[in-house]
């Protein structure tokens, strides 16, 4: 029983005729190499840059306050910036083992409004509701506070 | 010191007929076999798992950065499990035909150029597309891995090397927190890129691995390969993939452990999503506690992947030859009614230490099963075999989570375990019925198949190395694929018979090709060797030339670098100097080879190793040595280092008779002793050798060596030939011989 080429095999022999005679055990090493390299270097540069590259608004751990099935969620945000003022949206959210949320809530200043001002802190507050009996007992798992928008203030 | 004619008659109760053999068992560790690979792979197997649960640590930086939807999450964690799905097969496909090393290495590096592209993205679309191709690559590594691990090493270490080759998986569930926190720390895109870094450095490590040659291991096991470089043709590396599938499945040990896998995911694919929920309602922990306490459960299956692997390579040797399905049937009986009494105790800590003995007996079923799997699947189908399992079981795993909560809804989720926890116990019983039945037949017809197409590749070589006439026949003789075909299960036992009659009439000892090497200085060239049971067998050679080296790698105190040695059949790679002397191997070291401060009750203790378990089995052999040797049972606790040269070699040789040994290695007997002595000693070497016991007797003295010797084997520059019976051999010529070579 001779057995003629199957797809896959097909496949590797179109492949291997697009590519061309270059296609060969020594450009295969030379690719490889490069993409190993440069796949480590770009890594390495991008992963430090981000260590470095803080957000210019500066979240703070939310603080909360549980009455029933209903959360207020309070959050330190700080401006870092020297010279920009910044009007943020910012929201809380409640989140289950996920991570999805299970409320979710735009948080608003608790004195003033949302104008921060370089080198400036606000408090932001936000009330979480909805959350029902069973996903509040069973898949609440933390609490968290973003910055939806960072909006630099005219 | 003399011994009387009586004395060397008492040997006779010392010889191997009359000594009780313990079992063999398999030491914990690989010895003397490169681990590399098998680290290795693990580790790609640890990078590759964490990453399956980076996304969903991140999922709370995704949604801040780019807003996404809940729904639009869901969306990156299905698509990417859609893609393993998808590439898992065609990656099993892939194995079987192509470079399994460079298919790691390729496809761990584009797993860690697709990470970057992913830490790049710029909104949902890129994560998508990211998480898509990173879905592909995924599968790169486990169908791969398991055919690799089944070539590069022993047929009697497999359970072994699946199980720590499972802990790659383990690993990398515990590198999931690394990852939530260099997200909190960092952001989710450095945590992206730091994950990409290891992959390179793996991806370069396995393109520098050796590819093995697929069924190696078979060949070796069954002694077959001589040339272990040579890629023998099979009929399944080029057959269409439904038909490859087809002979797959009609594997029936295999479809058993598949349908077995299959029906315990739809038990277990839900326990980790649904036990922290069990622990908040009905144990009253928050979900802080609940998730810690799954974790400790976690540990219960490190433990149970570490020890099932070296229990089922134990029974095996034990002569349990079905032992890796038996284990991996009994590991899930048991795992059953742990998890059930588990979910129905209310008192939280008993049902914690009951939920991880539970875990432990599930997992420790993975691999026993891995390795049967392999055992089963001709060499060539091992990709394809591994991936399909891989795809049922991820299946089966998606579909759980979804049944416990449709019972839940439906009663609660107490009701859901007890409804499911059955069916663990049923994946058990399909192993230890189906499986378990046709398991054996399965193994012999591979090792069956492997052994027929060795034959015709050995018999194509000698065709094409005949005159021309002769060649026009071997192109007309049948292909590879052609009588290949009737390899089938049915002939396996058969063909099991022969190998069996062939053995009895085997060597003790047969080696080939073993090299061995002190560091950069090499001693042992492809030493070629075998040694027929019973008789003495002297080795000769100048100082120098690797005799003592070449006993010391029989007897396991050293590890040859290539090459492969058999004892009665049995390959003793892998197998510790503790364990050769169970199996029948006992070394006299040359020289002075007692322990001098300790007495000479104790020396001869040491040499009862094997029986250490019977105390009674000791002290009747001690006493047996004792007639022997006379002159010893007045200095039993006497120093052994203060007794003279002849008094010591009687101590050693007597340690090494307690034994019973059916291999006696003995390295220079008669050095620094006087010719009286010798003699002395030579008689009852050769009333041992007489009795039944082999005995391979190093020696510099050619007139020793002749006198005692039936054969004679002659080593120089660490090459042994054999030169024939020592009766047809002239000691001037020998001797002269022997200063050649010094020149």
């Amino acid at each position: 029983m001779t057995s003629s080429p199957d797809l896959l095999e097909r496949s590797a022999r179109t492949a291997t005729r697009l590519l061309g005679p270059w296609w060969n055990e020594r450009t295969r090493r030379v690719l490889f190499a490069v993409v190993i390299t440069a796949g480590f270097v770009v890594g390495l540069v991008l992963g430090l840059l981000q260590v470095y590259d803080r957000e210019v608004l500066d979240v703070g751990e939310p603080r909360v306050r549980v009455e029933g099935l209903t959360a207020t969620v309070q959050v330190t945000v700080r401006n870092t910036s020297e010279d920009v003022a910044y009007c943020p949206v910012v929201a809380v959210a409640a989140l289950d083992r996920d991570g999805l949320d299970l409320a979710k809530a735009t948080a608003a200043p608790d004195l003033g409004d949302a104008r921060l001002a370089p080198k400036a802190s606000t408090n932001f507050v936000g009330v979480l509701t909805g959350i029902s009996r069973q996903d509040f007992d069973e898949q609440l798992s933390e609490y968290a506070a973003f910055v939806e928008q960072e909006n630099p203030c005219p | 010191m003399v011994l009387t004619p009586a004395a060397t008659e008492r040997i006779s109760s010392l010889t191997p007929t009359l000594t009780p053999r313990p079992k063999f068992h398999v030491t914990r560790k690989l010895v003397g076999v490169w681990k590399w690979p098998l680290v290795l792979l693990t580790a790609v197997y640890t990078i590759n798992v964490s990453d399956q649960f980076l996304l969903s640590s991140m999922f709370p930086l995704l949604k801040r950065e780019f807003g996404l939807s809940d729904t639009a999450l869901g969306i990156l964690s299905g698509s990417y499990l859609i893609s393993v799905t998808l590439g898992t097969v065609p990656f099993g496909a892939l194995a079987d035909r192509y470079s399994r090393t460079r298919i790691i290495a390729w496809g761990t590096a584009a797993w860690g150029v697709t990470m970057i592209f992913t830490g790049l993205a710029s909104g949902f679309v890129m994560l998508l597309l990211g998480r898509m191709v990173l879905g592909l690559w995924d599968p790169c590594d486990n169908p791969t891995s398991q055919s690799l691990l089944a070539d590069y090493y022993p047929v009697n270490q497999r359970s072994k090397v699946m199980g720590i080759y499972q802990m790659g998986q383990l690993t990398g569930f515990f590198l999931l927190p690394i990852g939530g926190l260099m997200g909190q720390a960092w952001g989710w895109r450095a945590t992206f890129f730091f994950f990409a870094l290891p992959a390179f450095v793996v991806a370069l490590l396995s393109w520098r691995l050796p590819e093995p040659v697929r069924g190696v291991q078979e060949r070796r096991h069954q002694r077959l390969e001589s040339d272990e470089r040579a890629v023998i043709p099979s009929r399944f590396q080029s057959i269409p993939v439904v038909d490859a599938y087809r002979h797959i499945l009609r594997c029936r040990s295999y479809t058993a452990s598949l349908v077995s896998s299959a029906v315990g995911s739809l038990f277990f694919g839900g326990i980790g999503v649904w036990t922290p929920t069990f622990l908040i309602r009905y144990h009253d922990l928050d979900i802080a506690e609940a998730t810690t306490a799954l974790s400790v459960v976690a540990v219960g299956g490190l433990v149970g992947v570490l020890t099932a692997g070296n229990l089922a390579d134990f029974l095996t040797h034990a002569g349990y030859t079905s032992a890796r399905i038996g284990v991996a049937g009994i590991a899930r009986l048991i795992s059953a009614p742990l998890f059930m009494a588990a979910f129905l105790v209310g008192y939280t800590p008993l049902m914690l230490v009951l939920l991880s003995f539970g875990a432990l007996f599930l997992v420790a079923a993975i691999p026993p099963l891995n390795a049967a799997r392999v055992d089963v699947l001709h060499p060539d189908l091992r990709g394809r075999g591994t991936s399909l399992d891989a795809v049922t079981q991820s299946l089966a795993s998606a579909a759980s989570p979804v049944i416990y909560g449709m019972i839940a809804d439906a009663a609660d989720l107490r009701t859901a375990y007890m409804v499911l926890i059955p069916l663990a116990a049923l994946a058990g019983l399909i192993l230890m019925t189906f499986a378990l039945a046709s398991y054996r037949r399965d193994e012999q017809a591979v090792q069956a198949m492997v052994r027929q197409e060795h034959a015709e590749h050995v018999a194509g070589l000698t065709r094409s190395a005949e005159p021309p006439a002769e060649t026009a026949e071997a192109v007309e003789a049948p292909t590879p694929a052609g009588p290949r075909a009737e390899a089938d299960p049915a002939g396996a036992d058969e063909s099991g018979s022969e190998v069996r009659d062939a053995a009895r009439g085997d060597p003790l000892l047969h080696i080939e090709g073993l090299d061995f090497s002190y560091g950069p200085i090499q001693v042992l060239f492809g030493i070629d060797m075998t040694l027929p049971e019973g008789g003495c067998h002297a080795l000769v050679g100048r100082n120098g030339v690797g005799k003592t080296t070449l006993l010391a790698n029989i007897g396991g105190l050293l590890h040859a670098q290539s090459g492969r040695m058999f004892f009665r059949n049995q390959d003793l790679v892998g197998i510790p100097p503790e364990q050769r002397a169970k199996l029948g191997i006992t070394l006299m070291a040359a020289g002075q080879s007692i322990f001098g401060s300790l007495s000479v009750r104790d020396n001869l203790w040491f040499g009862a190793y094997p029986f250490a378990g019977s105390s009674s089995l000791v002290g009747s052999r001690l006493e047996e040595v004792l007639d022997v040797f006379p002159a010893l049972g007045s200095r039993l606790d006497q120093r052994a280092g203060t007794l003279s040269g002849g008094e010591q070699q009687m101590v050693a040789l007597g340690r090494a008779l307690v034994a019973g040994p059916d291999l006696l290695l003995i390295d220079e007997l008669s050095l620094g002793l006087a010719p009286t002595v010798t003699a002395e000693l030579l008689k009852v070497v050769e009333r041992i050798a007489a009795l039944g016991t082999t005995i391979l007797l190093v020696e510099q003295s050619i007139g020793v060596a002749l006198s005692v010797a039936d054969s004679v084997f002659f080593m120089d520059r660490g090459r042994v030939s054999e030169l024939g019976p020592a009766t047809a051999l002239d000691a001037d010529e020998l001797a002269h011989r022997l200063l050649e070579s010094q020149q």
